[in-house]
């Protein structure tokens, strides 16, 4: 009973990083350490939060999409992988399917609930009211916050038994099809962040960066500081051989320069 | 410029900018589709209209004002706070002000400084910090996450900061000066380039595919992996992200590729392609 209250709390923190300034707490490469901490088992809870993070890595509200909901996958996903005292491919056969559903409450709230509440916001400005208008800002944010909150307690609490359950009943090809799709599914978050910032001008350096890591072994850290540099010398080039300006940037630039 | 400079001219504080730089960091609370951030935004200037507005139709205006449509990356909102209260501030003193610019601005500039964060909060540096804790994150240690937070959030909190001060004290024509030069593309590219570089490492270290095809050629034990992995290591995680970037370049619906991932896991398992 208490786990489950601590659980639902994480969820609600989770949800609740967008009032603090999206600080990344409701990543599940967080929350997963939270739900460790919470059912005693820390490294787990660790490693678990690591595999969704990679998985859900490319999954970010971006404009008016709406992803599946990471932060109740993650967390329910880290909870039953915990308890039922299997690993990563338990936690992303709950996760994936709680995220899902969860995004559909999400988009109850973002399509129904908030913008008839914002109704109100609007009669409290016409009436010179800014408690009005903190009221429902407030009161909005934070139901949606608790309604998640309340879902991940009852899910933990009510949902033990048939998660034991099904875990049980999972066939191992299944199990072993999943392990691989674990394997996988990170790809799948990286391609969505390439598609974010790639441009064809650019996009050679996602190519250096994979072959020094996979042929040269150089770990991430190292990557930031060769990128950075490179960026310094890339500019540098820009200083020191006049003809390159033209080739990257056009004539037009040159003009008004000079 | 008309700049009514008489006595009772009003003047924002620094508490009321203290008060915003709080306000706005709960900027994504309370999204929805039809105006998205629009309560967070009018939320934040509240400190701002009461001390600057004393007539009640001058308050009225500018909280329907900041209940329009508004959506921002929330790292660059404090800057576009810091301008609109000093676009507010020069209304409340100029009765020649034309408070239409001030929702213009705001449409104007929520754009391209959306797209700056983006690629620069949660292309890059969310992806640094979470490549740098990878390793503690795998090992199962708790300072993996912490070290995540932190490398995340001191930058995060550092422009919050710099974005009110900068964005009130030059108000509208330092954005408006910088976003017509080049320097907005020359970040954005070179943060692209830092982003990129560590996506692909990334790729190389954290996609697991594998293929334990092997068989004997007169007597020879071959093992396509250990192929592969002489000629170009990796190959099959990189083979992969292609593949999938092309179907997000397709507009193939995200549960689409994730349940073509789950099949495609199962299947290939089964047949002994992949493990």
């Amino acid at each position: 009973m208490l786990q489950a209250l601590l659980i639902g709390l994480i969820v609600f923190m989770g949800k609740a990083d967008y009032f603090i300034g999206t600080a990344m707490v409701g990543r599940p490469l967080v929350l997963g350490p939270l739900v460790g901490i919470v059912l005693g088992d820390i490294p787990m809870g660790v490693k678990i939060g690591f595999e969704l993070e990679l998985i859900f890595m490319g999954m970010q509200a971006i404009g008016a999409s709406i992803p599946p909901d990471m932060i109740m996958g993650s967390a329910l996903g880290t909870a039953f992988a915990i308890t039922t005292g299997n690993g990563v491919e338990t936690a992303i056969t709950i996760a994936m399917p709680a995220a899902i559903l969860s995004a559909f409450v999400v988009n109850l709230f973002y399509g129904v609930i908030t913008p008839l509440m914002a109704r109100s916001a609007d009669k409290y400005a016409a009436a010179d009211n800014d408690k009005g208008i903190s009221l429902i800002f407030l009161s909005n944010g934070f139901l949606f916050d608790l309604t998640f909150g309340v879902i991940a307690f009852a899910a933990f609490l009510f949902g033990g038994d048939a998660v034991s359950a099904l875990v049980a009943a999972i066939p191992s090809w299944l199990t072993v099809g999943i392990s691989i799709a674990a394997g996988i599914l990170p790809a799948l978050g990286f391609a969505q962040l390439i598609s974010m910032i790639i441009s064809k001008n650019i996009a050679v350096f996602f190519f250096f960066g994979f072959l020094l890591s996979a042929y040269l072994g150089i770990s991430i850290v190292g990557i930031v500081c060769f990128s950075i540099v490179l960026v310094g010398i890339l500019l540098m080039a820009h200083e020191f051989i006049p003809s390159a300006k033209v080739t990257v940037e056009g004539g037009n630039d040159d003009d008004n320069e000079f | 410029m008309m700049m009514t400079m008489n006595s009772d001219g009003k003047r924002l504080t620094k508490k009321e900018l203290t008060s915003g730089f709080w306000r706005t960091f709960s900027t994504s609370h309370a999204w929805h589709f039809e105006r998205q951030q629009h309560m967070a935004f009018a939320w934040s200037m509240i400190p701002v209209i009461k001390k600057l507005y004393d007539k009640k139709e001058d308050r009225v205006a500018a909280y329907e004002r900041h209940l329009e449509f508004y959506n921002c990356q929330t790292t660059m909102q404090p800057l576009i706070f810091g301008i609109t209260a000093a676009m507010e501030e020069e209304n409340a003193n100029n009765p020649e002000f034309d408070t239409s610019s001030i929702s213009a601005m705001k449409v104007a500039l929520m754009g391209p400084l959306a797209g700056i964060g983006d690629s620069l909060i949660a292309g890059t540096l969310r992806i640094i910090a979470t490549g740098i804790a990878a390793g503690l994150c795998l090992s199962g240690s708790l300072v993996g996450p912490l070290l995540f937070l932190l490398l995340y959030n001191t930058p995060n909190i550092v422009l919050r900061y710099f974005g009110i001060k900068y964005g009130y004290r030059f108000g509208n024509t330092l954005i408006t000066k910088i976003a017509g030069t080049d320097v907005m593309h020359k970040l954005t590219t070179a943060l692209g380039i830092v982003g990129l570089m560590v996506i692909g490492a990334m790729v190389a270290t954290t996609v697991s595919v594998t293929t334990p095809i092997a068989f004997d050629i007169s007597g020879t034990a071959f093992s396509l992996q250990e192929t592969l992995d002489s000629i170009f290591p990796r190959l099959l995680p990189l083979g992969t992200v292609g593949l999938l970037y092309w179907m997000n370049r397709k507009h193939v619906n995200v549960l689409l590729q994730i349940l073509i991932i789950m099949a495609a896991g199962i299947v290939l398992g089964a047949l002994g392609i992949l493990g």
